[in-house]
């Protein structure tokens, strides 16, 4: 043997071998994510909700403020429920990768929370099988739910699936802000003021004013001026201009239960003409429609923009909150094309928020626990987490509860929430309320006056006036496609157009509307109005 | 430079007006290269300690307007950066260095004309190349090998570029002579000997391309981390920074009828933040870089054959 010289190949045939064996005895089969516990039996009632501890695992979006396994809010809840669970959070800028990741390659979390399935998706993979169908086990464990559904039908309608299941929960919003379809548009309050000028009521007082801006506001200013200007390219901000002249939106709307597409209407017409004399007036800003955000807040803050959209108004301006009560909101105006004013209101709830996969032991238990967020007491828990947490009960002067802040938190830094409480940052399955303050200590007497300013702000010019163009529907996966293939180009067509004629890069006239009408035709138009009254009849 | 410099030293012949005008031509193209390569660095350095507002406006073109260091302040108070800044230095050499291990033999290997069966795993390699099972077979792959939320999973799927191998194995093919591995065999140099002590020494230029191409693909990789890391802690820098730059976007498209006032209020927050330091941001993940390749550019510059072979 001592003569017996490997040759060459002898050696490259060995060496292959070898790699091929390592690479065939690859690592232990790992099993899905989290750990398997037979089902655990129900309480049907009350706490705890399985007597034997259980372990699940959840996704959800990571804020970047805190750990889940690190919040109060899990902590207490799994020592009253039993149920503990294994987190995997991606962040929320990509969490729609990995979910799709997870959905795709078959790594299931038993939970998702905050997933933000898009209908779509939830009945491509809900008829999949991969989702479990709710309907039954909300009817059978969660009473809250069930009641709340019970309070308002059209909330299931728009959660209900074409197949009859429902896959995912929604979070049901009451709040004062509820009713914002998009951003509200504001007033530049301390114009008002130098100008010494009422809220405009109707189009032609609207019209004036921004005039009036344009003439006046510069020399006080000491700056160019721009009466209205927009950081989104007017993809949010048309729809309040719209109502104006009698359409919610420029896309599809239901009327007394027909659908119609409104760019083909003339409404959109007296619109594009209003927005024509706009631009050419100067009213506009010459870039408004390639503007980016950043640029614009730059001009808010330096205070050269009279009419804008914001969350709220001092967010734009860079004002305090005593500031910010200056600026009044948008009010829907009267036109020829709208005796009374319409505005677009936003259906009140938001889908696909929580959904159960079929890799769950325990669906029932899992139904238990996130029906409790949809009570009183539950949905306050989720809002500010556990008591002690971030607040505290305490008795004011006057003998009443309130909320104190919890020692160790700080009041004035925004995010200390999502310190405490997932729910923070993204529709999660519960109701959300205008929530009690929470104060500084005891002694000081709550500021509501900004709250009860954005209430009656809503009030006055939204929920007096709203409507939700089109409620939330599902649709069936060949409509999806269809409306997803014509709505390509048209969104397209339709915003390049629509700069086009407001710009006056093209004229407006009654034979490039005619042309404009037979493009939208040619597109598609007919076919999507006829998809979506179908979608809206099978409700 | 070089044209002048070498007239200079051979001949004592004038540059004809010509020339002159020629050469003015090219000092003119080059300043206006110098020029319009230094200028987005010099905006980015500037953008990084001036009020965010006037980057905003326009009003801030080259030099700093209203000078504020607050966004240096924030970065370096933020843990997380420093702890993604530990991790992508980490990831970044282990990973070079794994990936170093892998091409220089599997090229020197290829190059070599004995070796056997030659054909057959350059072509097993190229198929790799052009096929690959895409996103989601990779990922349950890398699930079952049991690498998932571990170092390993950034650092072994992308452990072979084969592009860089074949640039490899092209660099040992022309560049040493076949006539100096000859020479060392005919004096009794065993293979594992001959690489080491011949050939590493002479393929310094390659492996410093190798190592710059390496590690900046590392420095800058975030995708392996997203989906395959679950760890907070273990998060490299770039995931880091996007985490707070796309804070920024998502703050100017709030969802419909969804948030509230809290939420709102935290966007904003957020988009503020990052508006300050996104510039400082740039400068602090990308400076390591921008030091190192000077280290490294004198193998580009210097030519290949280092100290061998001579005549």
């Amino acid at each position: 043997m001592t003569n017996f010289k490997f040759s060459k190949s002898y050696k490259i045939v060995a060496a292959t071998m070898l790699g091929l064996a390592l690479a065939a005895c690859g690592g232990n089969d790992t099993a899905g994510v989290g750990t398997n516990s037979e089902a655990a039996a129900v309480n049907q009632t009350g706490w705890p909700i399985v007597d034997e501890p259980i372990t699940l695992s959840m996704m959800g979006p990571h804020m970047g403020l805190s750990d889940w396994s690190d919040m109060p809010f899990f902590i207490e809840l799994a020592e009253k429920t039993n149920i503990n669970f294994d987190f995997t959070t991606p962040p929320t800028g990509d969490f729609s990768t990995n979910l799709n990741l997870a959905l795709n390659s078959g790594q299931l979390p038993d939970v998702i929370l905050g997933a933000g399935m898009s209908a779509a998706q939830q009945i491509e993979f809900g008829s999949q099988g991969m989702l479990l169908p709710l309907q039954d086990l909300i009817e059978q464990y969660a009473p809250n739910l069930s009641r709340l559904l019970a309070e308002n039908p059209e909330i299931r309608q728009n959660i209900t699936a074409p197949d009859g299941n429902i896959y995912a929960l929604p979070q049901i919003n009451q709040s004062a802000e509820a009713s914002w379809m998009v951003q509200p548009m504001w007033y530049n309050g301390t114009w008002l003021d130098a100008l010494d000028a009422e809220v405009p009521t109707t189009l032609d007082e609207f019209t004036a004013l921004m005039l009036r801006f344009r003439d006046e506001m510069p020399e006080i200013i000491g700056a160019p001026v721009f009466p209205i200007s927009d950081g989104l390219q007017w993809v949010h901000a048309r729809n309040w201009m719209l109502s104006v002249f009698g359409i919610t939106t420029r896309a599809h709307e239901v009327i007394d239960g027909t659908v119609q597409f409104n760019a083909t209407t003339d409404n959109y017409r007296a619109y594009l003409e209003w927005m024509r004399m706009a631009f050419e007036e100067g009213i506009l800003h010459p870039e408004i429609f390639s503007l980016s955000s950043e640029q614009n807040s730059a001009l808010g803050q330096n205070n050269q923009v009279g009419f804008f959209q914001s969350w709220y108004s001092m967010f734009f301006l860079q004002q305090t909150d005593e500031e910010g009560l200056n600026n009044p909101m948008f009010r829907p105006l009267i036109s020829d094309w709208a005796p009374t004013p319409v505005i677009q209101r936003a259906p009140g709830m938001a889908a696909g928020t929580f959904v159960i996969t079929n890799t769950n032991p325990s669906p029932e238990a899992t139904m238990r626990w996130v029906d409790f967020f949809y009570s009183e007491e539950g949905s306050l828990f989720s809002f500010f987490g556990p008591e002690g947490a971030y607040y505290e009960r305490a008795v004011n002067s006057q003998g009443e509860e309130v909320f104190v802040v919890a020692p160790g938190r700080d009041l004035t830094d925004d995010q200390t929430r999502g310190v405490v409480t997932p729910f923070y940052g993204f529709p999660g399955p519960h109701v959300l309320q205008d929530f009690p303050p929470v104060l500084p200590d005891a002694s000081t007497p709550a500021d509501l006056t900004f709250r009860d300013f954005i209430a009656q702000e809503t009030a006055n010019n939204i929920l007096a006036f709203g409507k939700v163009p089109f409620p939330p529907t599902m649709l069936l996966a060949e409509e999806a496609d269809q409306i997803a293939l014509i709505n390509a180009d048209l969104n397209m067509f339709l915003e390049q157009q629509e700069a086009a004629f407001i710009t006056g890069q093209q004229p407006l006239n009654d034979d490039t509307w005619a042309a404009f009408q037979q493009t939208l035709e040619n597109i598609g138009v007919g076919e999507l109005v006829d998809v979506w009254q179908t979608a809206f009849d099978r409700r | 430079m070089v044209i002048s410099r070498k007239r200079k030293k051979y001949s004592a012949i004038k540059d004809s007006p010509a020339d002159k005008v020629f050469l003015g031509f090219v000092y003119a193209f080059l300043v206006g290269a110098l020029l319009i390569t230094m200028y987005p660095l010099i905006y980015i350095l500037s953008a990084s300690i001036s009020d965010p507002n006037y980057v905003n406006s326009g009003a801030m073109w080259l030099l700093p307007k209203g000078i504020t260091f607050e966004g240096y302040r924030l970065i370096f108070a933020n843990q997380q950066i420093w702890q993604g800044y530990a991790n992508t230095i980490i990831y970044t050499i282990l990973g070079t260095a794994i990936n170093l291990m892998v091409t220089i033999p599997c090229a020197y290997a290829l190059a070599r004309p004995e070796f056997k069966g030659k054909k057959f795993f350059m072509t097993f390699i190229m198929i790799t190349m052009f096929v690959s099972g895409g996103l989601i077979p990779t990922f349950q792959l890398v699930v079952r090998m049991g690498m998932l939320d571990t170092i390993w999973a950034i650092i072994l799927p992308g452990a072979t570029s084969v592009f860089n191998i074949v640039v490899t194995r092209t660099f040992f093919q022309s560049t040493i002579p076949r006539e100096m591995e000859e020479a060392a065999i005919i004096d009794g140099c065993s293979d594992i000997a001959m690489f080491f002590k011949i050939i590493l020494p002479l393929s310094l230029p390659i492996i410093a391309v190798m190592a710059l191409f390496f590690g900046v693909g590392h420095w800058n990789s975030w995708f392996g981390a997203l989906i395959y890391l679950n760890d907070r802690t273990m998060f490299p820098l770039q995931l880091i920074l996007r985490e707070i730059l796309v804070m920024q976007e998502m703050a100017s498209m709030p969802e419909p009828g969804t948030m509230d006032a809290t939420t709102a209020a935290f966007m904003h927050t957020r988009q503020q933040l990052s508006q300050v330091i996104r510039y400082g941001v740039m400068i602090v993940s990308t400076l390591p870089i921008i030091m190192i390749y000077p280290f490294l550019q004198k193998y580009f510059v210097k030519g290949v054959m280092i100290g061998s072979l001579k005549g």
